[in-house]
């Protein structure tokens, strides 16, 4: 089989195959795993997880290439529809692959006939594994998903999580993408096992920290992935997640903590402000950068905790 | 809960199989490839026809020009043309590192480019300028960040200069941010993007340094049609200040805040491999407001241009010289920055002058 021109790729067992596609192979299989493995915890009928992981592959795999589609604007446009469909020449949305999985989990409970937040537990524990491959994939990428320099010209900080070329030494944010994402992935075991979840538990936390950490990487990437003048696409996404953890997390409670309901949903606004702000001083200003990502990262963190106050609850509640 | 036979699990598992292995053979990478990147930017439309103009105006030398500003000459020694030692035109090849004892108290000076650095208060304008002489056009050179003209890639217009051996380097157009469809770019002979462009002026410098100047790509096709492989580099950002010694007037119109003050940059041709570069400051204190797109033009002219183009302004206005390339301890001789409240930014591109004497020349 011919691959593509200018494409990075590996051979494996003499078949020569793409670096990115072959971890991102193994994320999905190991995310398939973690389907299977939750749905037998949730003691579901045979072949449960089949259709669940195959319902989030199709729909990961439209959401993804439509979303890429659609946000790209390096050819100085809308990406012509005839190269729509040609899927092997490239792009993929991190974004839009998470939010098709989260549809296909929906589609998968219509047509198992649970309930829907149960669907989207079982992909939030299963997509931490395939987001940090496939950040580990884009690591196989020469100057993809990096930050702006740290200082020009420094050799120095070199470590896992940075990397360097003739210009200076850049924040790998496609590593810290993966490290994120499997500290993620224990969070939401940590909170499976919890004897008092709810179902929607893990689907809100998910949604809370992949948006407020979307964003975040978003905004520390400078490569122009998919970004429109100075907007970064994704981060939109990201920040559309983040808001319908929020709300999730209202509906989700119970114990009629209107303040801190209404409070969370007030910091979820402000928090995406305050980045909007944030990047405009990036890019408009000569404050210090890290000062304003310790800005970012307090704004998000409000809503993120006020989120995970609001799916605490008092003692044992098994659904 | 609904029960699955058999058969449809078995299906089922077979499809996600299928779709699972599928993914090493099909997922080529998280963005298009570069190479698929320029095809499909070559093969979107058509070049809309225009009107042919004089393109082959002859050049005069900076006398031309009939300013107030007094014309600062680099001809204190004489250039002297190695065509043996030309650099390709239609690629990224780095000049030789320029020579330490070359470098004068206000700029640098070889056999083969004289540079004077200068910088003046104009009209209550903080203008930084610098006056550039060559002995063969291909010293003057573009850089890229990336590998590849398609990449997006961006870097300190420090590094891209170092990278590049530059004596003098500017700002380019940052044509990985620009957002139109259509744009006609290209960097040392190889096209970005060939089209016309109607609201924006276009800056072409041929294999020969001479300057070009379309405005909203009238003429443009044609000359790009007749000259396809005389375009050293283009630039679609402008407009155009300076045409074939005469001032263009103004469009309000046009983008990117013509009848307001902010930091710009620009590049005009003085004469035959002559050329002036301009940083002019902005967004800080009195003193460096910055300049409207009609200023820029008058200092242009002023300067004795008789081409002069308006690159990206901001905080991509940014000019550097750099010493110490020999010692490898490059440090900046010069460093201009356009916007004094944000400082500069990574760009995808500079404009840079080299010098052609190899090191295994130097006396």
């Amino acid at each position: 089989m011919k691959l593509l021109d200018g494409a990075i790729t590996m051979t494996l067992a003499g078949t020569e195959v793409y670096a990115f596609g072959l971890f991102c192979m193994i994320g999905a299989a190991a995310a398939a795993m973690a389907v299977w493995v939750l749905c037998r915890g949730y003691n579901m009928e045979k072949g449960s997880a089949g259709i669940l992981t195959l319902m989030m592959l199709l729909c990961g795999f439209i959401c993804s290439r439509l979303g890429f589609c659609l946000m790209n604007r390096s050819l100085g446009g809308m990406m012509p529809f005839s190269s729509w469909f040609r899927i092997t020449e490239g792009g993929w949305s991190l974004s839009g692959m998470i939010l098709g999985a989260l549809a296909g989990s929906r589609i998968a409970s219509a047509i198992l006939r649970i309930p829907p937040k149960r669907g989207m537990d079982i992909a939030a524990g299963a997509l931490p594994l395939m987001i940090s491959a496939a950040k580990y994939a884009e690591d196989k990428i020469p100057d993809f998903d990096i930050s702006r320099p740290l200082a020009e010209g420094s050799s120095a900080g070199a470590g896992f999580l940075t990397v360097q070329d003739k210009y200076g030494t850049y924040l790998a944010t496609r590593r810290i993408g993966m490290v994120l994402a499997m500290i993620l992935f224990l969070i939401l075991v940590f909170t499976t096992i919890r004897k008092n979840r709810k179902d929607g538990d893990q689907g809100i936390l998910f949604l809370l920290f992949t948006g407020a950490g979307g964003i975040l990487l978003e905004s520390l990437r400078y490569d122009h992935f998919l970004e429109f003048s100075f907007v970064r696409l994704e981060m939109v996404i990201y920040a559309v997640m983040l808001i319908w953890g929020l709300v999730l997390a209202v509906r989700q409670n119970k114990e009629n903590r209107k303040v801190l309901c209404r409070t969370a949903i007030i910091a979820g606004v402000a928090a995406i402000g305050i980045c909007g702000g944030v990047e405009f001083a990036l890019d408009r200003t000569s404050m210090s950068h890290v000062i304003l990502y310790v800005i970012m990262i307090a704004a998000l963190a409000v809503p993120v905790v006020l989120g995970c106050l609001l799916l605490s609850r008092k003692g044992t509640e098994v659904s | 809960m609904t029960k699955i036979k058999l058969p449809v699990r078995i299906l089922v598992a077979v499809l996600c199989a299928a779709l699972i292995l599928a993914m090493p053979f099909v997922l080529s990478g998280p963005d298009l490839t570069d190479e698929t990147k320029m095809r499909l930017m070559h093969q979107e439309g058509g070049d809309d026809e225009g009107e042919e103009i004089d393109f082959g105006r002859l050049l005069f030398s900076a006398a031309y020009a009939e300013g107030d500003l007094d014309v600062v000459s680099v001809d204190e020694g004489e250039l002297v043309s190695h065509p043996d030692w030309a650099l390709s035109q239609d690629d990224f090849t780095v000049p030789p590192i320029p020579n330490p004892t070359g470098y004068t108290e206000n700029g640098y000076s070889d056999e083969t480019i004289q540079v004077t650095v200068e910088t003046r208060s104009i009209d209550g304008m903080t203008v930084n300028i610098a006056w550039v002489k060559i002995s063969d056009p291909s010293q003057l050179r573009t850089a890229i960040a990336g590998n590849k003209v398609s990449s997006t890639k961006t870097a300190p217009v420090t590094g891209m200069a170092k990278a590049s051996n530059a004596v003098i380097a500017m700002n380019g157009d940052y044509y990985g941010q620009l957002p139109e469809k259509k744009l006609f770019e290209f960097r040392m002979g190889q096209k970005i993007r060939g089209k016309t462009n109607k609201i924006k002026d276009t800056l072409i410098i041929d294999k020969d340094g001479d300057f070009h100047l379309f405005v909203k790509s009238k003429g443009l096709a044609d000359f790009a049609k007749e000259n396809k492989d005389n375009i050293a580099n283009a630039f679609m950002f402008g407009p155009a200040l300076v045409i074939d010694g005469e001032i263009k007037e103004t469009d309000t119109e046009y983008a990117y805040a013509p009848v307001y003050k902010n930091p710009r940059s620009a590049i005009g041709q003085t004469g035959k491999l002559s050329y002036v570069m301009v940083i002019i400051e902005g967004r800080g204190d009195e003193g460096t407001a910055g300049a409207k797109h009609e200023e820029l033009a008058q200092i242009m002219y002023d300067l004795g241009c008789i081409q002069a183009y308006n690159l990206d302004g901001g905080n991509t206005a940014e000019m550097v010289m750099l010493e110490g390339y020999s010692e490898k301890n490059v440090t900046e001789k010069f460093h201009f920055k356009g916007d004094q409240a944000a400082g500069t930014r990574n760009q995808t591109d500079i404009i840079y002058f080299g010098t052609l004497v190899p090191e295994d020349t130097w006396q």
